[in-house]
């Protein structure tokens, strides 16, 4: 474990001297800024007025997208494991939201509904399938030879569910949200940039590339990546946290 | 609560007979050992008499309602200790010190109560799946080849708190080993290969 964080701490300041160097050599901030002066910005950035509404703005509604997301697709993978008719019914829905380009989605959205709801819908689109996708998985791996031993013995739905279904579920329901929250940042940042949300992340994106602010612009693209792995982290220590909970009988 | 009676009960799994137009009863309160040959249909036997499957022809009746069933794949969870697999069952109608304190009376070491089942030999799981079924408190106890796999001495302790935890109560114990089927005593019913 150790062995690995230090291994990986080598590797991102290796990326950074690669790209201190890239910089150096194109020799225009405009093009590629260097490292160095993306890290004063960030030392600078979070001082601005409206810095912190800014990213409460689309960290809430990322956020807010993936948890329905979360909720929707565990609850009807749970039912389609059940009933191969929900199945068959979310199937086509399932299929569009994932191979449909989110560009496309992100300009329907703009027609449909208002600037706050687009980034929680658009994130929501996205995870939706992911997390059903896999949470079907597990519910289908689940041991149907458990299940009858459970149902002869006369165990409550709720139990079978908690002690038998539910460890089956939690590697693929983990490895769905590993993918899936990064999946909420970038698409949810996409539709803020398209949409031209002001007062979000992607707003301030978009103004750094209207006024050729390469500099604003790395900056704020490190903060989306810290925020998407420190959500990421929060996450699935809530998610083990719970698990371990559920497994205590 | 009554014999267990089948009456023309036959079973089929695609083109093959298992069961033809079977008659058997089962005494109230007394221990069955079934015996035969493999294939003869004895595991179907006890599924089709804990409801698990369903005849293709014939009834069952007298089946009571609590039903404890020592499966010949042991079906534990095997992420949860041995304590927690039997809890599963019994609910919180059991303490956790009389689960413990039956696990360790079937030979399952102390110091193996806090790991997975997952970590535990065959002949253990064998054991933790015993104390499931007896600690369920059933009317009805099915067993598929409980003892296999165990030794001879753990076989025969095994046994012994099996037969003394289930006196007066319907067994039906399926086995290969006429020894078993002396031991637990009762009467021995012989199945023999159904041909259509």
């Amino acid at each position: 474990m150790k062995k690995t964080f230090w291994y990986r701490t080598l590797a991102v300041l290796l990326a950074l001297l690669v790209w201190h160097l890239v910089s150096a050599a194109v020799g225009n901030d405009v093009l590629l800024v260097s490292p160095l002066r993306v890290l004063v910005r960030l030392t600078t950035i979070w001082r601005e007025k409206g810095f912190f509404s800014t990213v409460f703005y689309t960290m809430a509604r990322i956020l807010l997208g993936f948890v329905l997301a979360l909720t929707a697709g565990f609850l009807a993978a749970v039912l389609a494991g059940r009933f191969s008719l929900i199945e068959y019914l979310l199937w086509p829905y399932v299929v569009t939201f994932r191979s449909v380009p989110v560009a496309s989605f992100i300009i329907l959205s703009l027609i449909w509904l208002n600037f706050s709801q687009l980034t929680v819908f658009i994130s929501f689109l996205i995870t939706f399938p992911v997390i059903y996708s896999n949470v079907l998985q597990g519910v289908l791996s689940t041991d149907p030879k458990l299940n009858e031993m459970a149902a002869l013995y006369r165990v409550p739905w709720y139990r079978r569910f908690l002690y038998i279904e539910l460890p089956g579920i939690r590697p693929y329901l983990l490895s769905a949200c590993t993918i899936s929250i990064g999946m909420a940042w970038k698409s949810g940042i996409a539709a803020e940039i398209i949409g031209v949300v002001s007062g979000s992340i992607g707003g301030a994106l978009y103004q750094s590339k209207i006024y050729f602010e390469t500099c604003d612009l790395f900056a704020w693209t490190v903060i989306i990546v810290i925020l998407s792995v420190l959500t990421e982290k929060a996450f699935l220590w809530l998610l083990r946290r719970f698990f371990a909970g559920g497994e205590k009988l | 609560m009554s014999d267990i009676v089948l009456t023309g009960v036959t079973k089929r799994f695609n083109e093959n007979t298992v069961l033809l137009d079977r008659n058997i009863r089962f005494p109230e309160g007394k221990t069955t050992c079934v015996m035969g040959p493999s294939g003869s249909g004895k595991t179907t036997l006890l599924m089709l008499i804990a409801g698990l499957l369903a005849p293709d022809a014939g009834e069952i009746t007298g089946v009571p309602e609590r039903i404890g069933f020592v499966f010949q794949e042991d079906r534990l969870c095997e992420d949860f200790t041995a304590a927690a697999n039997v809890r599963l069952v019994t609910g919180r109608s059991v303490r956790p010190q009389e689960i413990r304190g039956e696990l360790v009376k079937l030979g399952i070491p102390e110091e193996s109560l806090s790991k997975p089942v997952r970590e535990y030999s065959g002949g253990m799981k064998r054991r933790v799946s015993i104390a499931r079924a007896m600690m369920y408190a059933p009317d009805l106890l099915l067993l598929d080849e409980p003892f296999k796999g165990l030794d001879e001495e753990l076989r025969r302790h095994v046994m012994d708190e099996v037969k003394e935890r289930l006196r007066g109560k319907t067994v039906i114990l399926v086995t290969h080993d006429p020894e078993e089927a002396e031991y637990l005593g009762g009467e021995i019913f012989y199945l023999k290969e159904d041909e259509e």
